[in-house]
């Protein structure tokens, strides 16, 4: 038997799962990055503190800005098709 | 990495969210905010709107469009981002400060030995009801919670996340010292008041000292004192004046009424303090100023540029989104207030209203004049200046 939705959109609560197995999906790559910089340590690959002495310099600042920035606009293009249609 | 030398020093996981969330904001104002206009003139919008200028007859057409654009699903949709994005930004602001809290409290007791300036706080001191009746903008714990007698947090939540809010409104540069407003004030001094060399300065409504320091650095010789009614928020400020080398005597004390004595300050000024008030109390800070200062003293009130009389009845509803969804007490009060009326009824002589140009590249030039209408393109503070 289907369950029965507690919001009032259905979709609402679909969203909730889909929120959460995203959620699970980031924890496993930050815990593959500490992994990773853990093994790099240990195998003398890397020092310890370099990592987090990294001061990025303008410049990939800058690339960096523009990466978060077209992920902000295709998180957020409904939004865009909604003026473009109003 | 730290937005100035004594900001919270902030890991590269702090640095990537509040990265985020500034360019979120910043997308959601500047890209995506025009769908609320658009909504409001397909199906909301009357033709009589343009023509009202009845403040009463305003204020009710504005509540209407309020009820209606709440049952706007893209209304909806962008105020509960921008809600989101405020409380996500809190949230990444305080795990940074509490990470390094510690760290700033040993530099507070580094700072204090060989202090130029000093910090006193008052515990009996009644927080005004505009104050603590919500956390304004959501910032959580307020302005004026205090957790001990050393605590830091309120000043450095608010000069963190603070800058974050300038980068999220596209000004960088701003946003590493957050003082535009302290150099759009000096910038008015300048070409109003060229002759003007204050012995005295008094700073109503501090918060963090940011915008105190560019009045210290242009008037190097005067004692400046400096208020806030948040003790976290003075000791905070206390630390960062010491840190950057700026001069400042910061005491926990409420604007309507200070502990100073008649006729004291040759200089007394307030920036962005009064739309986070009441009108009640806006009057009674503007009558404080005036009893602060000696004859021939000048106040100078900066404030917001967001004035109704210059915004249709749907920029008045948008401004108003801060004040019913962000907790900004008094925003639709400031933006009416009749400074010059007010003005002259408490006495002050020579008043000057207008919108003072924020001076490129950081500092006053000098030749930044006041305007009567907001300009496109380069930022503003509205201002109210007069002689006792």
């Amino acid at each position: 038997m289907p369950s029965v939705p507690f919001t009032a959109d259905p979709n609402v609560d679909r969203l909730f799962a889909m929120v959460f197995a995203l959620s699970a999906e980031l924890t496993a790559v930050s815990e593959q990055l500490d992994t990773l910089r853990r093994v790099m340590q240990d195998q003398g690959l890397l020092r310890e503190g370099v990592l987090a002495a990294y001061l990025p310099s303008p410049e990939v600042l800058a690339e960096r800005e523009r990466n978060r920035r077209a992920f902000i606009e295709a998180l957020m293009a409904s939004f865009e098709q909604d003026i473009e249609s109003t | 990495m730290q937005f100035h030398p004594e900001s919270p020093d902030l890991g590269a996981n702090d640095l990537s969210r509040l990265g985020f969330i500034a360019d979120l904001k910043k997308h959601l104002y500047s890209r995506l905010a025009i769908g609320n206009r658009k909504v409001y003139e397909k199906r909301i919008a009357r033709d009589t709107d343009r023509s009202l200028s009845d403040p009463a007859e305003q204020q009710a057409r504005r509540e209407e469009i309020r009820q209606q654009m709440e049952d706007e699903p893209y209304f909806q949709g962008w105020s509960a981002a921008v809600r989101a994005s405020q409380d996500l930004m809190w949230l990444y602001v305080g795990q940074a400060v509490d990470g390094d809290l510690g760290r700033m409290a040993n530099r507070l007791t580094e700072l204090e030995r060989g202090a130029k300036g000093s910090v006193e706080t008052r515990s009996d001191l009644e927080i005004p009801r505009y104050i603590s009746a919500s956390d304004i903008h959501r910032m959580p714990g307020n302005y004026h919670t205090d957790q001990g007698p050393r605590d830091l947090r309120a000043g450095a939540m608010y000069d963190l996340g603070g800058a974050v809010y300038q980068l999220g409104i596209g000004n960088r540069q701003g946003a590493l010292l957050n003082d535009t407003r302290g150099h759009t004030l000096v910038a008015h001094l300048r070409r109003y008041y060229p002759s003007l060399k204050p012995a005295r300065i008094l700073d109503m409504g501090c918060s963090a000292g940011h915008n105190t320091i560019p009045i210290c650095q242009a008037f190097p010789e005067a004692e400046v004192q400096a208020i806030d009614i948040g003790a976290a928020m003075v000791r905070y400020a206390h630390l960062r004046a010491e840190g950057l080398g700026a001069r400042v005597h910061f005491s926990q004390q409420n604007a309507e009424r200070t502990r100073f004595e008649d006729q004291s300050f040759d200089l007394v000024v307030s920036q962005i303090v009064l739309h986070e008030t009441s009108p009640e109390a806006t009057e009674r800070i503007i009558a404080e100023s005036y009893r602060l200062l000696r004859p021939g003293g000048v106040v100078v009130h900066l404030e917001v540029p967001i004035r109704y009389e210059h915004s249709d009845v749907f920029d008045q509803f948008s401004r108003t989104w801060e004040e019913y969804y962000n907790n900004e007490p008094n925003i639709g009060g400031a933006a009416l207030t009749d400074f010059r009326a007010l003005g002259e009824r408490l006495g002050f002589r020579n008043i000057l209203i207008g919108y003072q140009s924020i001076p490129k590249g950081g500092a006053a030039s000098g030749e930044e004049t006041l305007s009567e209408k907001p300009a496109f393109g380069p930022g503003s503070w509205y201002i109210f200046s007069a002689t006792r």
